[in-house]
């Protein structure tokens, strides 16, 4: 019976380690920084100077660090090597992809000013009001979205894939998606919750 | 009633007859010298619709004849005011003749829309004709005032446009008694005009057109010829952009409308875009159902037509950004929901900007069905590529039906001095979405010295062959079954699950797993120039990711095979480069005694480099004090030991210092 007591004490513990070391947080604040550091790369610095985070920004940020915490001090306490989790934004795919991005953005930059395109809240672009595009530069500037949304689209699975983490391209996305708003110029749209609105 | 002595007044309070009933009714009666003089007001006057009533109504005729046959005005004015046609002033002439049933009457200065329209119409018994026309008409007061006589659907589909611009109209109709119309025809040119939907989908800007319209009834069967030519301005409809000012466009067709089974026939229908594309068709069905459909697209300059016809269609696809030039064709023909196509290629050249690939000299046809009807594929090209790789002329034979491809004969493709022969080569695509092909084949050896050359590699020596048992592509993923083998340094490469995703994507990413097997070193040394090394070498390389052809990941250790018999000796040029690879200072071995010594034997080498996330993290043959042995020495002295100390190598250093070993040219021993 002890034996019994004993084994299934070590077999919840060793579960209880394999559970902890394979959820490796997201590292929330280190996307934000990645993010940050892509998009002054490829917006320029004609961007908006950087706006400290929102509340909510700050209080999901308060919470993440928190769970991190927690979930550092497990990882500490049981496997040091799940502990650390960075996020790596220099590849060669990603830089290449940057540099694209970056070269477009001179082409999308007035689009984004006169309201014609928009940064939606999944971190991607759309024609947000055609009617101010000129009727000849339509297709060109569709054509400029549907690239800018392929690299983006790309680039965020990318870093997910660098980092060895592929199911954190979401988190990914979404931490990007907030970064290129608070990061825009003002007078450009973008979504939130569903509406339009300017900066 | 009262008599003067030239005039007859006669008021009525209130007077009806038939449908029309007037208030305050007035005439004065005038003698003249032409006749007799009408003066006629009312303060309203209610008429059939659709005019209803009218208000403040003056009427006056200077020359009234009235003749038992007949009553005539030559000379008519008549003013009213009315809610939609507002103030009118019009001119007109009229002439009856009662008893014969004949009735003409003629209107100018008819203000409709703030237009002034000309109308004349002659009513005999049951039969009637009416002209009307306007030298200009504005499009924006006209469709405000035609809305109240459209249906509520035509009114908000017309209220949901911005409309603007000026039509020069003339119409002439004939018809029997009040509902039957037998013949109209419409001649209309349009200029500056300006449409828009709420959402910017459908706008033309400033343009110029002419519309002609014939219909003739025949007992509900409506005939009917239309011609129309747009010269100017600009268009825009989703996604497609035409600037008709250079290019004009204009179409012929006719065709019959059943009014009461809906059914609509264009027998004949020519739309032609300048020299950019004709097209042919043929059309019965109704509006939301297709009977019979055919289309003809004469030989047309293909660069032209994909710049305005395809492109705006296929963005965010590979083909989106391709130079073209040669000639097309098409012939589309589709009953009910089944389709088939022929597309025909002449002397057609294709280069993908971004240079990922390209044909040349693209003859024949490609064929599509969507049910059982079989359509043939024939295909013949010159040359071609795919990214750097250049691929020979070749021909492919397919069948198509039920939207699948199969290929009928062996289709051989050249690849630099080899060959990929495929055997089978099946295509399937459902719907827009969801197109999957796979196939089979062989590879007969590719030199590797043409590889490299094309690759930009330092040249190799060697084979790539393999069997390709089975090679699938599923929603943007390729995989390749089996193993590819590469004959490389005397020794043997495998290639195994190899994956390709999103191929021509924005990065594409290939994923494998590689084994080599008894490579000879001193021809991988020779040919790298790293200094010589003799011996063999095995490898394994595993969960290989290349991303934008880069490698990015992959877990690889290379090392002596165990039992390996051959001669073991490494030089000092190699000693050094493979030390500073290790992350050593260069140039240990010249600063010491062993510098007499040309070459060392050794036990074993190797190399391992676990590369994530852009960094590499090494190791060796054997743990050693503080670091790991990347060539522990043996047999013969003089021996050697090299000790790698650096267990996290910066990934682009690495590549960095391995391409400035293979320049430098090697310790110098003095």
């Amino acid at each position: 019976m002890k034996i019994f007591k004993w084994l299934t004490g070590s077999v919840t513990g060793l579960m209880l380690v394999s559970c902890v070391t394979i959820n490796i947080y997201f590292p929330a604040a280190a996307a934000e920084k990645a993010a940050d550091r892509i998009i002054e790369d490829v917006w320029g610095s004609e961007t908006a100077p950087k706006e400290s985070s929102t509340p909510e920004d700050q209080s999901q940020f308060k919470q993440d660090q928190q769970n991190s915490m927690a979930l550092a001090m497990l990882n500490w306490l049981i496997s040091p090597a799940a502990a650390e989790a960075n996020l790596n934004i220099s590849s060669p795919a990603i830089n290449a992809i940057q540099a694209k991005m970056k070269a477009r953005h001179n082409s999308l930059s007035p689009h984004y000013a006169s309201g014609a395109v928009g940064l939606t809240d999944k971190g991607l672009i759309t024609i947000r009001d055609a009617k101010v595009i000129a009727l000849k530069d339509r297709n060109t500037v569709k054509s400029l979205v549907a690239d800018e949304n392929k690299d983006r689209n790309a680039l965020y699975a990318e870093i997910a894939r660098a980092n060895g983490h592929p199911e954190w391209q979401a988190d990914i996305q979404a931490t990007f998606a907030r970064r290129w708003i608070s990061n825009a110029s003002s007078g450009w749209w973008y979504q939130s919750s569903g509406n339009w609105q300017q900066k | 009633m009262s008599f003067g002595s030239d005039s007859l007044t006669l008021s009525i309070g209130q007077w009806a007859f038939k449908d029309i009933q007037a208030q305050n009714l007035k005439f004065d009666v005038l003698l003249t010298t032409q006749g007799l003089g009408l003066t006629a007001k009312a303060d309203s006057i209610n008429l059939a619709l659709p005019i209803g009533r009218i208000n403040n109504v003056n009427l006056q005729c200077d020359e009234l004849v009235l003749l038992t046959q007949q009553f005539s005005c030559n000379s008519g004015q008549m003013a009213f005011q009315h809610q939609e046609l507002g103030q009118q002033n019009l001119a007109f002439t009229i002439m009856g003749q009662p008893d014969d049933e004949k009735y003409q009457l003629a209107i100018k200065d008819l203000s409709l829309a703030s237009a002034s329209f000309t109308v004349n119409v002659s009513i005999e018994k049951n039969n009637w004709t009416l002209t009307a026309d306007t030298s200009s008409a504005l499009l924006t007061p006209l469709a405000r005032f035609l809305s109240p006589y459209l249906s509520d659907k035509h009114v908000q589909l017309l209220t949901s446009w911005s409309i603007d611009g000026e039509v020069k109209l003339a119409v002439a109709m004939d018809g029997q008694r009040a509902d039957t119309l037998k013949n109209l025809n419409l001649k209309l040119t349009a200029t500056g005009i300006n449409l828009s939907d709420t959402t910017g989908q459908y706008v033309t800007e400033n343009v110029a057109s002419a519309l002609l319209l014939n219909l003739v009834n025949d007992n509900q069967d409506w005939q009917w010829q239309t011609e129309l030519s747009i010269d100017k301005g600009q268009g825009y409809g989703e996604p497609v952009f035409i600037d008709f000012s250079t290019a004009p466009m204009t179409l012929l067709a006719e065709g019959q409308w059943q009014q009461n089974t809906g059914k609509i026939v264009v027998s004949n229908a020519t739309i032609k875009h300048n020299n950019i594309a004709q097209l042919e068709g043929h059309f019965s069905g109704s509006v939301d159902h297709i009977e019979q459909l055919s289309l003809d697209l004469k030989q047309a300059d293909i660069a032209q037509l994909y710049q305005t016809w395809l492109q705006p269609f296929i963005m965010g696809t590979a083909l989106d950004n391709i130079e073209l030039a040669g000639e097309v064709d098409l012939k589309f023909h589709q009953q009910a929901d089944n389709y088939h196509l022929t597309l025909g290629l002449n002397q057609v050249f294709i280069d993908d900007a971004d240079g990922r690939f390209g044909v040349d000299d693209l003859s024949g046809n490609v064929g599509w069905a969507n049910y059982t009807h079989p359509v043939q594929t024939e295909l013949q090209w010159k040359g071609g590529y795919v990214y750097a790789i250049p691929l020979g002329a070749s021909h492919i034979k397919a069948q198509i039906t039920s939207s699948s491809l199969d290929l009928i004969d062996l289709w051989r493709l050249p690849v630099l001095d080899g060959e990929l022969q495929v055997n089978t080569f099946s295509l399937k695509r459902p719907g827009e979405e969801g197109t999957t092909w796979s196939f089979d084949g062989l590879l007969t050896p590719i030199s590797m010295e043409s590889l490299s050359t094309a690759l930009k590699w330092p040249l190799l020596h060697g084979k790539l062959s393999g069997v390709i048992p089975n090679v699938s592509y599923v929603d943007q993923h390729i995989q390749v079954d089996g193993a590819l083998m590469v004959k490389l340094f005397d020794g043997t490469t495998v290639i195994r699950n190899l994956r390709l995703d999103k191929p021509f994507g924005a990065l594409p990413q290939l994923y494998a797993n590689v084994d080599l097997l008894g490579l000879d070193l001193e021809t991988l040394t020779q040919t790298f120039d790293f200094g010589k090394i003799t011996g063999k070498l095995n490898g394994k390389m595993t969960n290989l990711r290349l991303s934008n052809w880069q490698p990015v990941e992959f877990d690889a250790s290379f090392s002596t095979p165990e039992g390996d018999k051959s001669r073991r000796r490494i030089s000092q040029k190699a000693v050094d480069n493979l030390s500073q690879i290790g992350g050593g200072a260069g140039g240990v071995l010249s600063r010491s005694f062993l510098r007499f010594f040309e070459d060392f034997s050794y036990q074993r080498l190797g190399l391992k480099c676990k590369l994530t996330n852009e960094v590499c993290e090494m190791s060796g043959v054997g743990e050693a004090e503080q670091g790991y042995y990347i060539v522990k020495g043996g047999g013969l002295p003089p021996r050697i030991n090299v000790v790698g100390y650096t267990r996290r190598v910066n990934w682009p250093d690495l590549i960095e210092r391995l391409k400035a070993v293979s320049k430098s040219s090697g310790p110098v021993v003095k």
